[in-house]
């Protein structure tokens, strides 16, 4: 085999599609071309990389401009009239609340904001149900702000629902396929905005508030695979394909991600998180330092 | 040993759902284009981001633009992401004509200078952010054709027949774009691949 042609037959061994032959070739080969091995190590280091790559997160208010955009060009509007401009209305508030500094902007967006997003109407133009399938691993306080109950296994998840972890015992609530959340003891959650995909029936978009304490997050990436966004006070927590966690506490959020990256949303400022990393964010500002060793996920 | 090229692919429906969508937009249809909008974004941002960060939401928005004008011509005879995919690679190509970008071929670039502006870096760079940094860098400076079918197939994780129906060549076409991508772009990472 020339030197030439194992770089070749290494690419096509990335993609499955060398013959036993030909991989027993290349292996040969490496085994005795000393110059070569060096650049193929080169190339397997280069494909490891690419497999690390991540994919990037929607800037903010993407799909917004693009539709306002489209429609204003087109004069188009949508058969409920105004419902379109009330949904954008609604997610613009929903991350204006997310990015709120302080409590009682938080509360004082929570009010406004539970009016919009919260309500089923404001999704109405998606047609999508208000709530969707998930099941817990443990148990966990599900509570509408009227009534609280105890659950576990199945149960349905609804806008403006608090889950609430009071033991010592993490559980985990898996909300689809792709996306398992483990909710720390001592840990309450809110749930924000849910979109479902009215063909399927898997969420495409959970929205998930820690109110304090921490949550894990896995979320895998795959042909439905739904997005998960985490918020505080502090920040919202965007990733793609991800082990993460964050930690909610009074004036600060820290998040750790042990797979994959996150993007973090600051008011005006958006940075990611890679693997092996943690960031601390506190009073707008943020700084991201390598995981201590044996740094232990929830998930 | 590597394993075999895990799918990327952001591509969340199937294309029985998608005609339909597809169907209503053509005659019109706010709400299912705002749900098409919603499922595919991301995919398209991803690619144009890839080939041209600083013009990347323009891209997108002219490429939804565009399909929205001409979603009665999609026949169903592609899926519809793949339609997505071509719209937004001719919107890119298009953007990088009308802009008279001077791109410079990375094989242009002599090796020295090629090999000193990686390995002046601090030594930071070998790890994380800065080594996709230096990836992003790289791309910048392929071909049109090797730096899309390197997006589609690496970055995007296509077939190698959904991005012979996406770029209009054979697979054995894009199969030597996407060796020729990534012998250079592996010379251009070379000092960061070393340690």
């Amino acid at each position: 085999m020339e030197c030439s042609e194992a770089l070749d037959f290494l690419y096509q061994s990335f993609d499955a599609q060398l013959t036993p032959t030909q991989q027993m070739l290349l292996d040969a080969h490496r085994r005795t071309c000393f110059a070569c091995a060096n650049t193929l190590t080169r190339a397997e280091r280069f494909q490891a990389l690419l497999l690390k790559v991540p994919q990037l997160a929607v800037p903010r208010g993407l799909e917004e401009r693009i539709i306002e955009r489209v429609f204003a060009a087109s004069h188009v509007t949508t058969k409920r009239g105004e419902t379109w401009r009330t949904f954008v209305d609604a997610v613009t508030n929903w991350r204006s609340f997310a990015f709120a500094a302080g409590t009682a902007a938080a509360v004082l967006a929570l009010v406004l904001v539970s009016r919009n997003i919260f309500q089923p109407s404001a999704m109405s133009h998606t047609q999508a149900p208000p709530s969707i399938t998930a099941a817990i691993n443990g148990s966990l306080d599900v509570g509408n702000g009227n009534t609280t109950s105890q659950q576990s296994g199945a149960v349905n998840v609804t806008p403006g629902e608090t889950l609430a972890n009071t033991t010592d015992q993490p559980s985990t609530i898996a909300l689809s396929q792709h996306v398992a959340v483990t909710i720390a003891g001592n840990t309450q959650v809110k749930i924000g905005q849910v979109s479902v995909d009215p063909q399927t029936g898997d969420p495409n978009i959970v929205a998930m508030r820690v109110e304090h304490g921490m949550v894990g997050v896995r979320e895998s990436l795959g042909k439905n695979a739904g997005a998960i966004h985490v918020a505080t006070d502090q920040a919202t927590v965007v990733p793609t394909g991800t082990i993460f966690t964050v930690a909610a506490a009074s004036g600060s959020t820290d998040v750790a991600v042990g797979e994959g990256s996150v993007a973090v949303f600051l008011p005006g400022e958006t940075f990611n998180v890679l693997a092996g990393n943690a960031a601390h964010i506190s009073d707008g500002r943020h700084t991201v330092n390598k995981l201590r060793a044996g740094t232990k996920f929830v998930h | 040993m590597l394993q075999p090229i895990r799918s990327k692919k952001l591509e969340p429906v199937s294309s029985g759902p998608d005609l339909a969508l597809m169907q209503r937009i053509a005659k019109g249809d706010g709400d299912a284009f705002a749900d098409l909008v919603r499922r595919y974004t991301r995919m398209l941002y991803n690619v144009a981001y890839r080939y041209n960060a600083a013009s990347a939401e323009d891209l997108v928005q002219e490429s939804f633009l565009r399909a929205f004008q001409h979603a009665n011509t999609f026949s169903g005879r592609s899926k519809v992401s793949s339609w997505l995919y071509r719209i937004c690679v001719n919107v890119c190509l298009t953007h990088m004509g009308r802009a008279s970008l001077q791109t410079t071929d990375i094989e242009d670039v002599p090796e020295s200078e090629l090999t000193a502006s990686v390995n002046d870096r601090p030594e930071a760079r070998a790890e994380g952010r800065e080594t996709f940094k230096a990836l992003e860098e790289g791309l910048a400076l392929l071909p049109a054709q090797e730096r899309m079918v390197f997006i589609l197939r690496e970055l995007q994780g296509l077939a190698y027949s959904e991005i012979s129906d996406v770029l209009g060549m054979t697979e054995q076409a894009a199969r030597t774009n996407l060796h020729r991508a990534k012998r250079r772009l592996q010379s251009w990472l070379s000092p960061l691949l070393t340690s």
